[in-house]
C-alpha cells in the first residue's frame, strides 16, 4: 500500500521510521521520482511574483538582457575588447555566478522557511532543496536565451562550443546541489551561515571572472592565489572556457574533480549525522 | 490494518535561553535586546511516553497550553525523532497541523489547490479529479481564478480544510482544526469530520474543546508537563483534565489571597 502524503510504501513506515532525513541519496532519489511539489512550487513563486506587473514573466529576461547588452557594451569598451566577443563571455560568467550564488543564498535558509511542511512530518529534505536549485535553475534558463542570442552573434558561435554544456552544466548542477545540501544542514543550525554567505559572495564576485580576463592576472601574484582557491572560479572556467572555444586549464579540472568528491561524500556523511535534527534546530 | 505505538518516548531539544538583564534604563534595555548572547540548553520537553492505538481508535490529546500536545502530535508525525524510546507505526501518516500549509498568495485559488495536492505527493491527475469537490466544499466555485490574497482568512481556513481532508489515510494527526469560519461552515466541517474519521483507520485529535472530544473521542490522553498524566476512556480523563484545571485555579486563588493578605498587612 502506497502513503498518499509522501509516496512512499508504507511498509517504509511500518518500522516507525521517518519518511526520510535518514540517508542522502534515497531522499535525493525519492524527490526525483516525484518532482511535481519542487518543480511546481518553483514555477509558481516565479511567474506569480510577477502578476502584478504589466510585462509578467517577460521581466525574466529584462535584468540578463540588460546585464548583457547594456554592461556587456559599456564595459567591453571600457576594457578595450571587442564588444561582440565580450558579450557572451561576460553574459555566460554572469548567468553560472548568478547560478551558485541563488542556490546557496536560498538554501542557507531553506529549512527554516519550510518550517510548517517539515513539522507535518515531511522530512524528506531534499525537496526543499531541489525547489531553491530549480527556482535559480529558471532564471538561469531565461539568462542563456539571453546569451545564446549574443553567442549566435559572435565570432566565437560553434555547435561544439554548444555541446559542451550538455558535459560541464551537469558537474556544475551536481557541486551545488552537494553544496545546497551542505549550506542548508549548516544553516538550519546557525543562521549566522545566511549573513556569512552573503560577505563571502561579495568577495567571490570580486575574485571570480566576470568582467575580467583571468589571462591577464599575473602568475606568482596573491591575486591569482586567491583565484584559483575560488571554486566559483573553476566552475565558471570550466563551463565558459570551452563553451566561448577556448580551453580549460588542468588544474581546473583536478580542483573540479576533487571536490566533487569531497563535496558528495560530505554532504552524505552531513546529511546522514545531522538530517535528523533539523526538526528540532528551525 | 493501522497501529500507533509509542515505548517510553522521551523527547531533549536544545533551547536558546536569554539571561536575566538589568532594566535600568531605556538605554540598558536596548544595549542589553542587543548584546547579551543566548545559551544554549538542552531541555526535556517529554518524558516517558507510552501507550498503543489500534484500528477505529479516535484518541484525543488534551491538557494545558504548554503541556507538550503540539510536541507529542511532532513526534506521532515523524518531524522529531524521540530522543530515548521506541515509536512503531503502522499504515500511512497524515498531519493537518497548518490549514494554510504552503499557499501561495499571488497564485489563484485552483492553483493553489494544486499546490498543496503536489506538497502532499498527490498525483496530478487524482489532483485534477478533487478540484471540483474541493471548490464546492469550500462554497469557493464563484471564485475558483481568484488570487488566493484576495480571499479572506476564512475562505482560506476553509480552503486549507477541504483540501487537506479530501484524501484517504490510515492515521489523521489533527491540531485545532476548528478555528476560524463561521457557524455554518464549522457544523459541515465537523460533519465531515466525523464522516472523515469513520474513513481514516486511527485519528488522533488535540483540542481544547471538550464537547467536540465527547462527540468524535473514544479514548483520550492527559498530557502535563511532558508527561502521561491520565490515559484511557473520554470521561475518566476529562474528568482528571477538569480537576487539574480546578486545583490550578485554586492554587491561583491562594495565591492572589496570600498577596492581597500581606499588602494589607503592610
Amino acid at each position: 500500500m502506497t502513503n498518499l502524503a509522501t509516496g512512499i510504501k508504507s511498509g517504509n513506515s511500518a518500522a516507525g521510521k521517518p519518511l526520510g532525513g535518514q540517508w542522502l541519496w534515497p531522499d535525493a532519489i525519492g524527490s526525483l521520482r516525484r518532482p511535481e511539489f519542487w518543480t511546481f512550487s518553483a514555477w509558481l513563486d516565479i511567474i506569480s511574483r510577477y502578476r502584478r506587473s504589466r510585462l509578467g514573466v517577460l521581466w525574466l529576461f529584462v535584468p540578463p538582457a540588460t546585464t548583457v547588452l547594456v554592461i556587456g557594451n559599456f564595459y567591453a569598451g571600457f576594457s578595450g575588447r571587442d564588444p561582440r566577443s565580450f558579450m557572451p563571455y561576460m553574459g555566460m560568467g554572469y548567468l553560472i555566478w548568478r547560478f551558485i550564488t541563488q542556490v546557496i543564498g536560498e538554501t542557507a535558509s531553506v529549512m527554516l522557511s519550510h518550517r510548517p511542511f517539515i513539522m507535518d512530518g515531511r522530512t524528506r529534505f531534499t525537496d526543499y532543496i531541489f525547489r531553491a536549485l530549480s527556482k535559480a535553475a529558471i532564471y538561469a534558463f531565461a539568462a542563456f536565451a539571453m546569451v545564446s542570442i549574443a553567442f549566435l552573434f559572435s565570432p566565437m558561435a560553434s555547435i561544439q562550443g554548444f555541446l559542451t554544456l550538455f558535459l560541464t552544466v551537469p558537474l556544475l548542477v551536481v557541486n551545488v546541489v552537494a553544496l545546497g545540501v551542505v549550506v542548508s544542514l549548516l544553516g538550519a543550525r546557525y543562521p549566522d551561515i545566511q549573513e556569512l554567505t552573503t560577505t563571502l559572495f561579495l568577495f567571490g564576485f570580486l575574485l571570480t571572472p566576470i568582467l575580467w580576463d583571468p589571462a591577464l592576472v599575473p602568475k606568482e601574484s596573491i591575486r591569482a592565489t586567491l583565484m584559483y582557491v575560488n571554486p566559483a572560479f573553476h566552475l565558471v572556467q570550466m563551463i565558459r572556457s570551452p563553451f566561448l572555444g577556448g580551453s580549460v586549464e588542468s588544474i581546473t579540472w583536478i580542483y573540479v574533480g576533487v571536490m566533487t568528491t569531497v563535496m558528495l561524500v560530505l554532504s552524505t556523511a552531513l546529511y546522514r549525522r545531522y538530517a535528523r535534527f533539523i526538526p528540532i534546530w528551525i | 490494518m493501522a497501529k500507533l505505538t509509542l515505548e517510553n518516548v522521551g523527547l531533549d531539544v536544545p533551547m536558546y535561553l536569554h539571561g536575566e538583564r538589568r532594566m535600568g534604563s531605556w538605554w540598558s534595555v536596548l544595549g542589553g535586546a542587543a548584546f547579551s548572547a543566548p545559551k544554549r540548553q538542552f531541555v526535556t520537553l517529554m518524558d516517558s511516553v507510552s501507550f498503543e492505538i489500534n484500528d477505529g481508535d479516535r484518541l484525543a490529546v488534551i491538557g494545558r497550553n504548554g503541556a507538550g500536545k503540539s510536541t507529542l502530535l511532532h513526534i506521532l508525525t515523524g518531524a522529531y525523532q524521540p530522543t530515548r524510546g521506541r515509536i512503531h507505526v503502522e499504515g500511512s501518516r497524515h498531519a493537518l497541523m497548518n490549514l494554510s500549509l504552503g499557499f501561495n498568495p499571488d497564485a489563484t485559488v485552483v492553483e493553489n489547490i494544486l499546490l498543496r495536492c503536489a506538497a502532499m505527493g498527490t498525483p496530478l491527475d487524482e489532483a485534477r479529479a478533487i478540484i471540483p469537490s474541493v471548490l464546492s466544499f469550500s462554497e469557493l466555485g464563484p471564485k475558483s481564478l481568484h488570487r488566493l490574497r484576495t480571499l479572506s482568512s476564512g475562505q482560506k481556513m476553509r480552503l486549507g480544510f477541504a483540501i487537506s481532508t479530501s484524501t484517504h489515510h490510515d492515521i489523521m494527526i489533527l491540531d485545532e482544526w476548528i478555528g476560524t469560519g463561521d457557524a455554518a461552515f464549522v457544523e459541515r466541517a465537523k460533519e465531515r469530520m466525523l464522516n472523515r474519521v469513520g474513513g481514516s483507520k486511527i485519528v488522533v485529535l488535540a483540542t481544547h474543546s471538550l464537547s467536540l472530544i465527547r462527540q468524535v473521542c473514544n479514548r483520550a490522553i492527559l498530557i502535563d508537563n511532558g508527561r502521561v498524566k491520565s490515559i484511557g476512556s473520554v470521561s475518566k480523563v476529562v474528568g482528571v483534565y477538569k480537576d487539574l484545571l480546578r486545583r490550578h485555579a485554586y492554587q491561583e486563588q491562594l495565591k492572589r489571597q496570600a498577596s492581597l493578605g500581606s499588602e494589607q498587612a503592610s
